[in-house]
């Protein structure tokens, strides 16, 4: 400004102009001058390194440099799907030489993210120097927050591992199994007084066995559809996540298989550390390809003969719809959750796209019903409805009449 | 209030300020000059207020706002003050207030945004040398003025452009490398 006051005098020739620029040119050259420019080093570091979507994450950057600096400014430039809590998008510390900007952010969405791209400029006293700084991106992982769900379908052959579920053989559960007649060794508290009376002779309640479930989730990651944020590979690992939770919960054995070019599973087993695996396999989902996977690749440990199989996907994909028949032909009781939100664009005014549309609608009945005729019960849900609402429909699951594996 | 909104009421009003005080003295086609001043003075704060408002309803819209600390609007204030000064017969007592308050008015526009208020007034407070280094040379030119009042003392001007080049040569801070990492908490070596 003190040079185009100057070349303002100097262009009009009106010496007294040179009064706007005196102050200011004697004042740049009366600023405080540092010496050389110091060594300056920025170091990031999280909270925590994992969490659940919509969690808050503290983020923290410290600058440190040689000698104390005139100011350090802090600018966080956020992703999409990551919402500042707390602090502001600019902070500034002044006259130091250890500065730091804290912020609390909260990713909106499961994935690896970055939690924000932080700048930092630092200037020398006098503003003899300045440097930018990149203090780059700390990724956190973020878990899909599992939406609530209870551990309801079981299959018909349950483990003979004790658990929650009431199973067909009779045991020392709590539910009511049969009556028979009284044997040596019975205990009397067991009579049942009605029966007895009746029959004439001691008869005594038999309870069902609390037997535990083996559930594998498949997810289909081949396709994938609707708009960003809610795709069904978004709806398909929040299911996922929910029924893991709520088999291990209960302390059923859970399982993960991922179908999308390379296979890739995760054993069913139980405890909550093994929730966590299966979130972290669940991170991996997007994963693009065109092999056809060989469900014989599965080992057995990850696809335990009479294991429940819940599969989520948008049935687009022909390869998915050649594994569910090996699955069905394997014996495994399988359910299908059809997690397809969204449906073609069909252009305005066009009598031949309605008609497409009317067409791929009635493929799509075609193949749910085609699917249900063979036993494969099929249930809708898009991610955002009740989980335990969409897969009430399906009371239990059929009887396996296949081959076993 | 936080203390970025105080400082940013202090620019918006030290600029329409600077941006009035000539336009009692310019030539009515130079008011053009004095209404592109002030739509440029309003525009920082307005702006600042439109992203806020906008990155609280859409996050993602609020990376196609200008940052903060936008120099843009502020440049073009001090240039259409200098403008209006050229082209206007103001005595040499009011160019010598015009040109302290365009001192105060880059002062301010460089104080930084985002700290707190103590530490803003502490940065303000290290400028007090920089603005009598100002009133000294504002009092120097005057007297040089009073003691050769013709309209061409080219001394004068010979004398600003060496301190100019002197200043510029000396004072403009140097910018150095960039470093760091993406995707790693970072860290860097600035100079």
């Amino acid at each position: 400004m003190g040079l185009l006051a100057l070349a303002a005098a100097l262009i009009s020739g009106h010496a007294a102009l040179m009064l706007l620029a005196a102050p200011v040119l004697a004042a740049l050259a009366a600023a405080p001058r540092g010496g050389g420019a110091a060594e300056v080093e920025a170091a990031g570091a999280v909270s925590t390194a994992r969490c659940f979507e919509r969690e808050e994450v503290g983020f923290t950057v410290t600058v440190t440099a040689a000698e104390p600096l005139e100011e350090i400014a802090f600018l966080i430039d956020l992703p999409a799907q990551v919402e500042l809590v707390s602090g502001q998008a600019r902070q500034t510390v002044v006259d130091t030489a250890h500065g730091q900007a804290h912020w609390v952010v909260r990713p909106m969405a499961w994935g690896r993210r970055p939690l924000g791209q932080v700048r930092i400029v630092c200037r020398g006293h006098g503003g003899a120097w300045e440097t930018l700084l990149d203090a780059g991106s700390s990724v956190v992982e973020v878990f899909p927050r599992p939406p609530s769900v209870q551990a309801r379908l079981v299959p018909p052959d349950l483990l003979r591992r004790i658990g929650e579920h009431t199973g067909r053989a009779t045991g020392d559960g709590v539910e009511f199994g049969a009556v028979r007649p009284y044997l040596p060794g019975d205990r009397i508290r067991d009579v049942n007084w009605l029966v007895t009376g009746r029959r004439g002779e001691l008869h005594i309640n038999q309870r069902a066995a609390q037997r535990a479930a083996d559930l594998v989730v498949m997810i289909d990651a081949f396709s994938q559809a609707g708009p960003p944020g809610a795709t069904t590979i978004d709806a398909s690992a929040h299911g996922a996540a929910a029924l893991a939770t709520a088999y291990l919960r209960t302390g059923d054995r859970a399982g993960l298989v991922v179908l999308g070019g390379m296979l890739r599973w995760l054993g069913p087993a139980p405890g909550e550390r093994h929730f966590y695996q299966i979130a972290e396999m669940l991170l991996r989902v997007r994963y693009e390809s065109e092999v056809i996977p060989d469900l014989d690749r599965i080992p057995r440990t990850a696809l335990p003969p009479g294991s429940l199989v819940i599969l989520f996907s948008p049935l687009l994909d022909k390869r998915v719809l050649g594994a569910i028949a090996d699955l069905r032909e394997r014996g495994f009781p399988l359910v299908v959750v059809d997690v397809l939100n969204c449906e073609p664009r069909v252009l305005p005014r066009s009598r031949s796209s309605e008609l497409a549309l009317r067409l791929w609608r009635l493929d799509r009945a075609a193949l749910r019903s085609g699917l249900a005729a063979t036993g494969i019960p099929v249930v809708s849900w898009d991610g955002d409805a009740d989980l335990d609402a969409a897969m009430s429909p399906v009371r239990r699951v059929p009887a396996v009449t296949g081959r076993r594996s | 209030m936080t203390p970025a909104s105080r400082l940013r009421a202090a620019v918006l009003l030290t600029g329409l300020v600077l941006v009035a005080v000539p336009v009692a003295a310019e030539p009515v086609w130079a008011y053009l000059i004095g209404a592109a001043g002030l739509a440029a003075a309003f525009t920082a704060p307005v702006t600042a207020l439109i992203r806020r408002w906008v990155t609280a309803r859409r996050p993602a819209l609020g990376r196609w706002f200008p940052p903060a600390q936008w120099a843009g609007p502020g440049t073009l204030v001090a240039t259409a003050a200098i403008a209006e000064c050229a082209v206007s017969r103001l005595n040499a007592a009011a160019l010598a207030a015009e040109g302290l308050l365009l001192l105060g008015y880059l002062l301010l526009l460089d104080a930084p945004t985002g700290a707190r208020w103590t530490a803003t007034a502490r940065w303000l407070g290290s400028r007090i040398r920089a603005v009598l280094a100002g009133v000294l040379a504002t009092g120097l030119v005057l007297a040089g003025l009073a003691a050769a009042p013709s309209s061409v003392a080219s001394w004068i001007l010979l004398a600003g452009v060496a301190a100019a080049m002197a200043a510029y040569l000396v004072a403009v801070p140097r910018h150095h490398g960039q470093t760091g990492e993406a995707g790693d908490p970072a860290s860097g070596n600035g100079g």
